[in-house]
């Protein structure tokens, strides 16, 4: 039976702080579960460490909650054992971006069938606002007193060139625009990247809900803007300044792992029967 | 005339066809009914150096190697000189070069193996297959077995090169029987075929897993693991089982947990050093209670140590992985078939008390190749544990994924199943799963899981006392130095020698190893690392002390010879 609200709601309540960007993420994830008719049990979100992967805490869906930095492996494992799922895969920038970046490189480059919601929120929350891999040039944190002073990763512009076939930006602030992000990276057949903008209202005072409502525009909205055009995306990705545009960069079609998997021909690996298998034609390869 | 068995080495520098020749020369003593123990000693490079394969042919069953030789086939000029200290009296040296005359009584049979390969066949390479050849005629081995066994190693090439084969061998052996074969004393009869399996640790450790029902692999090489990965592909496809070599071991490892949590059989291998990327994944598997399975090949560390050689310095890295206490169960098999049963077992525990299972063996078992029939899988049963159906999830008016049950095992739900979501949670939680930090949750969750490891117990392999029980000397051992402690109980007799074999490192059965402890006259701990691993692990859980230890720790194999020597008797 395909959920609804209601279904989709825990005993516990989140405990972010008022008014976090992770509030308006989880909305949108479960709206989007919603809006898409899928069924709870037919849902797994992965998450990593950090205040955002609790989101997971408090959807009733199957989740997991691993590893820093881990949460990506996770989901590639609970995809391909059983790729009948809905697998989607939440993490903040340090998971992602920083501890997890070679994960996220290699698993992009593979195309599986999972959605990834990054929350980016430019700032380590849980561990009391250390700069992040996102930060911007010049943050002050207690890691970083004087100011960073590395350049911040472009995750789209990683996720372009790491042969992503959905590339996508999405703000917090706006619930019913990233729902429908989310919905387009659920139906699209591949790996989906959502980088989205989390506000971090304890931690981050540089990139508000304020900051971000003044720059942000959507792709969709600008004539002309054609989503399969790399080097357009390319371009747009590198903006950042007094217009951001959030919504999809970049999408196309391209077969997935699952597609390809030799593993996969017999049919769906949690579905085998694995009472009686007969080795025989192995021993006798050995003789 | 010396008959029934013989010792023989091929060494030369990396690439000049050691493998290949190894595989033809064993696969023609298996085919004529003899039991082959071969065992590659080769350095971390793809050219050059000093690699050698030791082949132990004998009628009977055996499983470690003789540090002397009958027949060395020397491929370059250093081979003669490293191993012409192990060479038997009598013994004889193929080799292609100048003139030499050894210091002791060694038949030099030097043959122009490449200029004959070239002259005679056009091609230098045959020249092995030739070296073969004369080998086969000293000790007068019918040649057909050989020829048989090109067909099956060259199958895929064209008649007209296994034919150049089939003449390079039989040319070979014309040469031999003609000039060298009366003065070697040593003859080999072709016999019957048994049919038997040859075949290495690892390959034994992968059949187990297939058999049960191993449906996610996900790995990263390393050596000596890597011919696991290998194996998993070679059958991925016909056997349906996802086989993954990802960007490394971490992803590896959280990779298999994904898919346990999903609902399948899932396995990594690695060695000592992508072992350490998994321990922190280690810990998360216990915690959210994910079987998976690790295999861990030891070579000598640390760091990158003696790549391609062999040790057993891991136990303690392995059972101590995972900060604080993470529930685990740590296999180490000794032998071949102990390779197969744990490799199937290992599912079966894993499922049953939901945790990370870890085998744990040296190189010398994983990558050493014995002959033996072919495996027994008949009364090997699949058994999931507390895995849920979906009529059992329906029955429950409320459903704990990790329920206080009296063993700690809780009833399982895997994604997919109405009625059955839940979030497993690396932080301590709940019985819902739902993060809680009281500090009475926590205690009784830190019990529930240990829990676990007492009912495990009586599932797992026992100490196994082998030899008789009134013995002089119990030598106390783990992995393969098992087969030179069994080699040596062979030499010195019952009387003297029985052996304390230890195959589950964690948890530990204390009340079975302390009373065969007690009993025993004379304790020596037999190992391949410098502390003596085991023996600690004995000390720790029994408080008794093994004061003599015989350790090697050179990267080389344990043979009964160190034993004997060591035992000072």
């Amino acid at each position: 039976m395909p959920a609804n609200l209601k279904d989709l709601e825990t005993k516990d309540r989140p405990n972010w702080c008022p008014g976090c960007g992770d509030f308006g993420i989880q909305m949108a994830l479960k709206q989007a579960i919603v809006n898409l008719g899928l069924e709870k049990e037919n849902v797994v979100i992965s998450t990593g460490i950090g205040c955002g992967s609790k989101v997971n805490q408090w959807i009733e869906t199957y989740g997991f909650a691993g590893l820093h930095g881990r949460s990506i492996p996770v989901a590639m494992g609970i995809a391909l054992a059983n790729p009948e799922l809905t697998v989607i895969d939440v993490g903040g920038d340090g998971d992602g971006y920083g501890i997890g970046m070679g994960h996220f490189i290699n698993t992009m480059r593979r195309n599986l069938n999972i959605t990834y919601i990054v929350q980016n929120n430019q700032t380590y929350g849980l561990t009391l606002g250390q700069t992040s891999p996102t930060s911007e040039k010049g943050m002050v944190g207690p890691s970083t007193p004087k100011g960073v002073i590395e350049e911040p990763v472009n995750p789209i512009r990683l996720a372009l060139s790491s042969e992503c076939t959905f590339v996508a930006r999405g703000f917090s602030g706006d619930v019913p625009h990233l729902t429908k992000l989310i919905e387009a990276a659920i139906k699209h057949k591949g790996f989906a990247l959502i980088d989205t903008f989390q506000p971090c209202v304890t931690f981050n005072k540089m990139n508000t809900y304020d900051f971000f409502r003044k720059r942000v525009y959507k792709l969709e909205d600008e004539a002309g803007y054609d989503v399969r055009d790399i080097n357009e995306a390319f371009k747009r990705a590198g903006e950042w300044g007094d217009k951001i545009p959030i919504g999809i960069f970049y999408q196309v079609e391209r077969p997935t792992y699952e597609d390809s998997e030799l593993g996969l021909r017999k049919g769906n690996p949690v579905k085998a029967d694995i009472s009686k298998i007969d080795v025989n034609e192995v021993m006798q390869g050995w003789m | 005339m010396k008959s029934g068995k013989i010792n023989i080495l091929i060494g030369g520098p990396a690439g000049a066809g050691i493998e290949k020749s190894g595989k033809l020369l064993t696969l023609s003593f298996v085919r004529g009914g003899y039991r082959v123990f071969a065992n590659v000693e080769h350095m971390s490079q793809i050219r050059g150096g000093n690699n050698f394969l030791r082949i132990r042919v004998d009628e009977k069953f055996q499983q470690c190697h003789e540090e002397n030789t009958d027949i060395l086939i020397a491929l370059d000029k250093q081979t003669i000189a490293e191993h012409m200290g192990e060479m038997n009296e009598g013994g004889a040296i193929i080799y292609d070069g100048e003139e030499m005359k050894p210091e002791k009584n060694v038949l030099m049979v030097n043959v122009p193996l490449k200029s004959l390969a070239i002259s005679e066949l056009g091609n230098p390479v045959m020249a092995n297959v030739i070296g073969l050849g004369v080998l086969f005629g000293l000790i007068d081995y019918d040649i057909s077995g050989l020829k048989e066994v090109l067909g099956k190693v060259f199958g895929n090439k064209s008649v007209e090169v296994r034919a150049a084969n089939e003449k390079a061998a039989q040319m070979g052996f014309d040469i031999a029987k003609e000039k060298w074969a009366d003065k070697f004393e040593i003859k080999i009869k072709k016999g019957a075929g048994k049919n038997e399996m040859f075949l290495m640790g690892n390959d034994a450790v992968s059949l187990g897993a297939l058999k049960a029902g191993v449906k996610f692999v996900g790995e990263y090489p390393m050596t000596p693991s890597s011919s696991i990965l290998h194996f998993m592909a070679q059958w991925s496809e016909k056997y349906g089982v996802v086989v993954k070599h990802v960007e490394d071991e971490i992803a590896a490892a959280n990779s298999i947990i994904g898919a346990g949590f999903a609902g399948v059989r899932a396995l990594a291998a690695t060695s000592g050093g992508g072992f350490a990327l998994m321990t922190e994944a280690v810990g998360l598997a216990s915690m959210n209670e994910v079987p998976i399975v690790i295999v861990n090949v030891m070579r000598p560390g640390p760091a990158t140590g003696l790549p391609t050689r062999t040790a057993a310095g891991d136990l303690r890295q392995v059972i101590h992985s995972g900060q604080d206490d993470p529930v685990k169960i740590v296999l180490c098999p000794g032998d071949i078939f102990e390779c197969f049963e744990m490799g199937f077992e290992a599912f079966n525990l894993a499922e049953k008390y939901q945790l990370p299972v870890i085998i744990t063996y040296d190189k010398n078992l994983g990558e050493g190749y014995f002959t033996v029939p072919a495996f027994d899988d008949s009364k090997m049963v699949v058994d999931r544990g507390s895995l849920l159906t979906q009529e059992e999830l329906e029955k429950m008016p409320e459903y704990k994924r990790y329920l206080r049950a009296a063993n700690g095992v809780s009833p399982r739900s895997i994604p997919g199943m109405k009625g059955g979501t839940h979030r497993a949670t690396s932080d301590e939680h709940n019985e819902f799963g739902e993060i809680c930090e009281t500090a009475e949750n926590r205690k009784l969750m830190v019990e529930k899981r240990m829990k676990k490891l007492e009912a495990a117990l009586n599932d797992m392999p026992k100490p196994l006392l082998i030899g008789e029980k009134n013995a002089e000397i119990t030598l106390v051992t783990w992995n393969s130095s098992k087969l030179a402690c069994l080699e040596t109980m062979e030499i010195l007799g019952k009387d003297k020698i029985n052996i304390l074999q230890i195959r589950c490192a964690y948890p530990f059965h204390k009340k079975e190893v302390s009373e065969i402890l007690k009993k025993a006259k004379r304790l020596v701990a037999v190992e391949q690392n410098y502390t003596a691993q085991m023996a600690g692990l004995v000390a720790e859980n029994t408080g008794i002390l093994i004061e003599e230890k015989i350790l090697r720790y050179d990267g080389r194999p344990m043979t009964a010879q160190n034993i004997i020597d060591g035992l000072k008797l």
